[in-house]
């Protein structure tokens, strides 16, 4: 928690333009309390700065990155594959059909305004869900087929998706694909505000269920010999990551390898308890993505990376790092 | 305790428990045997309410089992099944310590007294020494001792078993076999578990229910069950059947061509 609150001061305090670390606080104090209570003076321009771009921008960093660890501990301990994160049940390709739909098609950016391109693309991150939880299920749970599910519906919608690229004028081709590269670019508070009500929901179900997800993890069966309501449980947490990680995507665009790596180094270190689990990977989810935010906004300043570069750029070796360790355990 | 009346069960219009009707009294170890295909382990699931019965009527305690919500179920029946468990990143007390959820109410983390019980347990299967060793680094024997130390610290009035032995080694089987026995015998337990080794069935239970088909072809004391013309009818197998030398309860003795 004191690692993330100082991630967030210090990376909102440094960029194009670096602020002391005290006035960021200054200004956080300023903005909502007012001056008359604190008694503090701040430069208007560095206080646009903060609390109008930077701040928002850190927060959202830290939402997405633990909505999106979250799911992952989720959707690892239903699936029990250590493939499985947040988009492996289809949840991203749904969304990003949905967004380059909003962007192409354009139809109800009057009405909806700024939630244009996150409403279409939650609907299509539902839908593709919905989709796959169809084409998967049987009359046992096979997490197997929860997984083959979503290979089949992510082929099938990056098609349409390609499709939907291919024939897309110029302009609006860039505008999807920055939107697919993942960005927190351009978000304001009411983004935050809604993302961090999802994910509060969210963290605390979760929670809840921890010895649940525990049980899972010896087999549905033996989950239900302990007295587990197995198929209500399991569906509800399947859904409920899967809303996680909708309302992430909706806001951010797909930023891979934060829901697949960070729950695997968390559990090299606590073990697979998901009491333990589910707070620290959050957390951890939180401070990776803002430090990853921070370096794609700085490093190449004025130009941004698009954050699932760095992700990725991240994320990849340590995977690679974890597939090569476990082939070693294998053939040892 | 439990009683059965007219259990049928049919997989896609495959009859595979035929009118099915037993009683089991507490106290009591009953064993299922029959060959591959016989309905054992269908039964088995229908008699604490895994599967859907299609017809018939389970009473538990003197009620229906349907009226007992899972986590009720569980307080009374313990479960240990045939493939022991995953290989997975937790803790040997960790696992022990998730027998005790049905009991635990809605806190996330274990009570004194529930973890005094878990202590207690490890140390009745001599897991003491385990207690912070992970799964992934256990053999199959040691894992199914932890299986085993999990389904009794749920202190389950019934023990069910779906061929608890299958895949261990002799000492293992004994050592699962007897301490079962001995809390039978001590608590009082009821145990139902299906056999695939007659002799073991013979050796360990009161009762045998000998499957044929999806019915019970016969019922009662090994002494009863185990002899040549119901084994042969069930397993078309001629076997010779001889008391055992110390236990006295009867033992299969397989007649094959080699060695003369």
């Amino acid at each position: 928690m004191i690692v993330l609150l100082f991630s967030i001061s210090f990376t909102v305090s440094s960029g194009s333009a670096d602020v002391a670390f005290h006035t960021v606080w200054q200004v956080i104090g300023f903005e909502i309390w007012g001056d008359v209570r604190t008694g503090i003076e701040v430069d208007e321009a560095i206080s646009a700065i903060i609390w109008q771009i930077r701040l928002p921008r850190v927060l959202l960093a830290a939402l997405v990155g633990a909505s999106l660890a979250l799911a992952g501990v989720i959707y690892q301990g239903l699936l029990k594959n250590p493939l499985a994160d947040p988009f492996v049940l289809g949840v991203s390709s749904g969304a990003a059909l949905g967004a380059a739909m909003a962007i192409w098609i354009g139809w109800g950016i009057n009405w909806l305004g700024q939630w244009h391109v996150p409403t279409y693309a939650f609907v299509g991150a539902c839908l593709a869900l919905l989709m796959v939880l169809k084409l998967g299920q049987g009359p046992y749970i096979k997490s197997e087929s929860f997984i083959l599910a979503g290979v089949v519906i992510q082929a099938f919608l990056g098609a349409v998706l390609t499709f939907v690229l291919s024939v897309t004028p110029e302009n609006l081709f860039r505008r999807i694909q920055f939107w697919l590269m993942g960005s927190l670019s351009f978000r304001n508070w009411e983004h935050l505000f809604v993302l961090s009500i999802v994910l509060c929901i969210g963290f605390i179900v979760a929670l809840i269920y921890s010895r649940e997800l525990n049980l899972f993890l010896l087999g549905t069966r033996s989950a239900a010999h302990l007295g587990v309501s197995v198929n209500t449980i399991y569906w509800g947490l399947l859904l409920l990551a899967s809303v996680i990680t909708g309302a992430a995507v909706a806001v951010s665009g797909t930023i891979g390898f934060v829901g697949l790596a960070i729950p695997h180094m968390i559990r090299l270190v606590t073990g697979a308890d998901h009491r333990k689990l589910i707070p620290l990977a959050t957390l951890s989810g939180a401070i990776f993505l803002v430090w990853c935010d921070y370096i794609a906004r700085t490093v190449l300043s004025p130009i941004e990376i698009p954050l699932g570069v760095i992700t990725a750029f991240f994320g990849a070796p340590f995977f690679a790092f974890l597939l090569k360790k476990r082939q070693d355990r294998l053939s040892a | 305790m439990l009683v059965a009346k007219g259990l049928q069960k049919s997989y896609d219009h495959l009859p595979v428990i035929k009118n099915v009707n037993l009683s089991i009294d507490v106290g009591k170890s009953i064993a299922i045997i029959g060959p591959n295909g016989s309905g054992k382990s269908t039964l088995l699931k229908l008699l604490i309410g895994e599967e859907r019965l299609d017809r018939g009527m389970i009473s538990f305690l003197g009620e229906p089992l349907t009226r007992f919500s899972h986590k009720e179920r569980a307080k009374y029946i313990g479960v240990l099944p045939q493939t022991g468990l995953p290989e997975i990143l937790f803790t040997v007390s960790e696992i022990v310590e998730m027998g005790r959820y049905p009991l635990q109410g809605n806190k996330l983390w274990l009570s004194a007294d529930d973890k005094n019980r878990v202590a207690d347990m490890m140390d009745e299967l001599e897991l003491t020494a385990f207690t912070h060793r992970f799964l992934t680094e256990m053999s199959g024997g040691e894992r199914q001792r932890v299986a085993l130390a999990k389904t009794m610290v749920q202190e389950p009035k019934l023990i069910v078993l779906d061929e608890p032995t299958t895949y261990l080694d002799l000492q293992y089987q004994l050592s699962i076999l007897d301490k079962l026995h001995q809390w039978k015998n001590q608590r009082n337990t009821t145990l139902l578990m299906v056999l695939h080794d007659i002799n073991l069935a013979a050796l360990y239970c009161d009762e045998i229910i000998m499957l044929k088909k999806g019915e019970i072809y016969q019922q009662g004391s090994p002494n009863d069950v185990i002899q040549t013309d119901h084994i042969k009818a069930v397993y078309g197998i001629e076997p010779l059947i001889i008391a055992h030398p110390t236990k006295g309860v009867p033992q299969i003795f397989l007649n094959g061509y080699a060695g003369g």
